[in-house]
């Protein structure tokens, strides 16, 4: 079996056995917890035979390891059940609310990697300006995003009111659903109005998701890039004559890079789940607004059915950023 | 060499971000809202003579009559009117979901409910014009209005009005449970509709203009099915949905609305879950109400030129749930020094900042089984003679565990350890544990409270079946009761059939004026007896454009169908 395809299978088998691992995690973690989700869907006035009844049509009167198993099997379907909350099928309220989610975390990691690349190379090449930007990247990794995303919030929406508070679009602005991605969209739709706003809207959840991811490649990079700077091949690529700007960009970037993308891969993670304060904070309508709901009034369908989706997204983002490595840095092979 | 190069780098890498700085912060003005409107628009509120707007309504009574007529005479005047929402809004299927009853004012704005409800909390007439009770109270004729269309433009019809009710009934429908003592449902006229019961229950006409009591069109309802339906929802209602995507509706009026035709054209409900979000929404004019927001970030709003704030005491009514499966809440003098150690005045004062009204029993103004002339003093002194009866001092103080919610209600937290405080004034030492509502649920139901819950118990109906009732009797899966009951522990105050005695009428009794005295007596019964400890009513702060006139409504919805521009 050619080694490209015995990792590939490899990977496939590590990722299903990681879901089944959050699946698990996500359906036991919650059921654990305090709380009873039958009492909060019921109004007054009910009977003990209606709460069992309901118990029953819930299937929360089983063993928790038969409740998991059903859930299981429907799963493999693609079937996440009701909400026990809104009771609609949970997959696709999901997928209505999921490029949302996306949409905020890939603008994240645009505005992040770019600014975070950008800034660590100067430090990096410039170390005068280092000490300033080591200031600035303390407060950034200081204070948290939702602390960020309220001080975007009062300072460009209250104050100087330059950008929206909340949503996703201007109210009136219509783009035909393609991807769900409305940036995506509304390019799509050739409807420039609405890209603007778009952008305007997203602008300031993402740079309060973005502002700690930056400062962390900023960091790493300016110390890996000052490693890299030092190597005996940049120094033989001096002596030739090569531009420092070939030297800087060309040469020493694209090895500095490596732990770059394992910080981006892992802050990924932390994107998915950050977000839900964010998309509360900006009333950005994603998953993470929907999680933010689901988890007070114990709606364990909808729960499960949210964290296996960033499960899913995770892992698989793992994997696409072990296949960058092998792309960036030729000494990684598969095995 | 190099050091020339990388000067060069540098100074380009600074030009690079320099300029993207600019073009981020410039763009980002210019991307705005028409940037020179707001420089003047800020200009100008900088300069007005600031007029605070802060309008207080400190009662839920006021007129009975329907406000039907006055809709009518309104002139319509074209306009959109933004609401930032506290609440997610994910589907518009009327019967699915529990919640509290601001979360219905989007359900209430595209469909009609059986009755409705006049801001004096009575009951009303609405899709049912008149109502009459069979024989023994146990069937209920309703005459269907007729002349009401949905927004598809059909008439809406007895067989409408059975049809919701039947799906209502229907498990796991949200209050399935509720609508099960209706046995049978029968269109027996052009538009009549008969409710056989199966047993007698007082507070059924109430639950016909109460949470989920909507009608929708049975043929638009079977042909597309609940989950669609909720998506792209028929009532008959004030409002059409214009679009429904995540996050906001976007509501229209309905030309043909039987009861007039409403003053604002449109209307936007804007998903914003965050307090301070919506604060800044209505601050920024991006939405032209909010409510549910912080006391200090209403008191701020309260000034601002253009706005108008209004705290409006709704049906919700702050009390401490004391079971009394310990030892030391078992104690008539515990229980009782408890309530007399607490400064509600204080509480509303100092920590509400105002927005609250002290209530003395579970019934808050406005409820049939209000007492005006019953109060509970604030006495530390008898607190403290109550406790040393009970065998406890400062010294040797009573120790009890409190639960509470942090957040879950304005101020909740700290209210609570306020109390606390008081407490320890007299000899109570409580530790203050927070959970959630869903953890106070099961600790009710299985018998694990704390010594103390605090909780917020809602009650739009005004009917004492909803308020002193399901919070007291013993036979009500909502009281403390319960959970003593379901884990076989022991009542230690000795209270639980003398209890269900009192209670009893409040469910069982068919003379109306009867049952309403006997609601009044149990109300003052389980405060004197230290069964329950009524803190205060809540106010639901709202701020809006000062051009709108609206006044806000007790029961805690947000009603567009009344409000004018």
């Amino acid at each position: 079996m050619p080694v490209t395809t015995y990792y590939l299978l490899k990977r496939v088998a590590q990722m299903a056995v990681a879901l089944l691992g959050a699946s698990f995690i996500s359906f036991t973690l919650f059921r654990i917890l305090p709380g009873d989700p039958v009492s909060l869907m019921v109004g007054p006035g009910v009977t003990e035979q209606y709460i069992a009844e309901l118990r029953a049509y819930y299937r929360l009167d089983q063993p928790l390891v038969l409740q998991y198993f059903y859930w299981l099997i429907d799963l493999l379907t693609l079937n996440l059940g009701k909400s026990f909350r809104y009771g609609v099928d949970v997959a696709p309220l999901i997928l209505e609310r999921l490029p949302a989610t996306l949409e905020l975390v890939f603008v994240t990691l645009v505005i992040g990697v770019s600014l975070g690349i950008s800034t660590g190379v100067a430090a990096a090449v410039k170390r005068r300006i280092d000490s300033i930007l080591q200031s600035i990247s303390l407060a950034g990794l200081a204070i948290p995003h939702f602390l960020w995303a309220l001080i975007l919030v009062v300072l460009f929406a209250a104050i100087l009111r330059v950008f929206p508070a909340s949503g996703r679009i201007d109210l009136g602005l219509e783009i035909p659903r393609v991807t769900g991605f409305y940036l995506v969209d509304s390019i799509l739709a050739g409807n420039a109005e609405a890209f603007i706003s778009s952008l305007q809207h997203i602008l300031l959840p993402s740079i309060s998701l973005a502002i700690g991811m930056m400062t962390l490649i900023q960091r790493t990079l300016r110390s890996s890039m000052i490693d890299v700077l030092n190597e005996d091949y940049i120094f033989t690529d001096r002596m030739k004559g090569h531009s420092e700007t070939y030297i800087v960009f060309v040469r020493a970037l694209k090895n500095a890079l490596m732990p770059v993308i394992t910080i981006t891969g892992v802050q990924f993670a932390f994107l998915m789940g950050g977000s839900t304060v964010v998309e509360k904070i900006f009333g950005w309508p994603g998953i993470g607004n929907l999680l933010f709901t689901a988890v007070q009034y114990r709606d364990y369908t909808l729960v499960q059915g949210i964290l296996m989706v960033y499960a899913l997204i995770v892992i698989v983002t793992n994997f696409i950023v072990d296949i960058l490595y092998t792309y960036i840095n030729p000494k990684v092979e598969f095995k | 060499m190099a050091e020339k190069t990388n000067r060069r780098n540098f100074i380009s890498l600074l030009g690079v971000g320099a300029a993207s700085a600019v073009i981020f912060g410039v763009g980002g003005y210019l991307l705005g809202s028409s940037g020179r409107e707001i420089v003047e628009r800020t200009i100008t509120q900088a300069a007005a003579t600031a007029t605070v707007t802060q309008t207080r309504t400190q009662t839920v009574t006021a007129p009975t009559t329907v406000t039907t007529t006055v809709m009518q005479t309104v002139e319509a005047k074209p306009a959109r009117l933004v609401i930032a929402w506290p609440f997610e809004i994910v589907t518009l299927n009327p019967y699915r979901f529990s919640r509290n009853i601001p979360v219905e004012s989007p359900m209430a704005a595209i469909y009609d409910r059986f009755l409705s409800q006049g801001r004096d909390l009575i009951q009303l007439p609405g899709v049912i014009e008149s109502w009459e009770w069979g024989p023994e109270k146990t069937s209920l004729d309703l005459r269907v209005r007729q002349g009401i269309k949905f927004h598809d433009g059909t008439p809406l019809t007895a067989e409408d009005v059975a049809f919701s009710l039947q799906t209502m009934k229907t498990p796991p429908n949200a209050y399935a449970g509720v609508w099960g003592v209706i046995s049978n449902i029968e269109v027996t006229g052009a538009s009549v509709v008969k409710l056989t019961l199966s047993r007698y229950d007082p507070s059924i006409i109430a639950w016909l203009g109460f949470l989920d009591a909507f009608v929708v069109p049975k043929h638009v309802w079977e042909r597309v099915g609940p989950d669609e339906f909720g998506k792209n929802p028929v009532g008959s209602g004030p409002y059409k949905v214009k679009s429904f995507k995540p996050g906001i509706l976007e509501l229209e009026r309905f030309e043909d609305y039987w009861r007039g035709v409403a003053s604002i054209k449109e209307v936007v409900f804007k998903e914003v879950l965050d307090p301070r979000s919506r604060a800044v929404e209505v601050e920024a004019g991006t939405s032209d109400y909010t409510l549910e927001i912080d006391i200090n970030d209403f008191d701020r709003l309260s000034k601002t030129q253009g706005l108008r704030a209004v705290s409006q005491l709704v049906t919700d009514v702050a009390i401490l749930m004391i079971p009394t499966y310990y030892p030391e809440t078992g104690n008539i003098n515990v229980r009782l020094a408890m309530h007399y150690a607490i400064d509600k005045e204080s509480i509303v004062k100092n920590i509400l900042k105002g927005h609250g009204r002290v209530v003395h029993t579970t019934e808050a103004p406005g409820y049939r089984a209000y007492l005006p002339d019953f109060s509970f003093p604030y006495d530390p002194n008898r607190a403290s003679q109550l406790l040393a009866a009970a065998g406890y001092s400062k010294s040797n103080p009573v120790k009890i565990t409190v639960a509470t919610f942090k957040g879950n209600f304005p101020r909740d937290y700290e209210v609570m350890q306020a109390v606390v405080a008081m407490w320890r004034e007299v000899g109570i030492e409580a530790e203050l544990e927070v959970i959630t509502i869903a953890q106070h649920f099961e600790m009710r139901n299985t018998g694990k409270m704390k010594h103390a819950h605090f909780y917020v118990w809602s009650n739009a109906t005004g009917d004492p079946v909803n308020s002193v009732g399901h919070s007291q009797w013993p036979n009500s899966p909502f009281s403390t009761w319960r959970g003593l009951k379901a884990a076989n522990l022991t009542d230690y105050s000795g209270l639980m059939d003398e209890a269900t005695q009192v209670l009893n009428p409040v469910f069982l009794e068919k003379d109306e004026e009867k049952r309403i005295a006997a609601a009044k007596q149990a109300a003052r019964y389980v405060v004197e007896k230290g069964l329950v400890i009524p803190l205060y009513q809540l106010a639901q702060l709202h701020v809006m454009k000062s051009d709108i006139k609206y006044d806000p409504w007790p029961q805690g919805w947000v009603l567009p169908y009344y409000m004018t521009r």
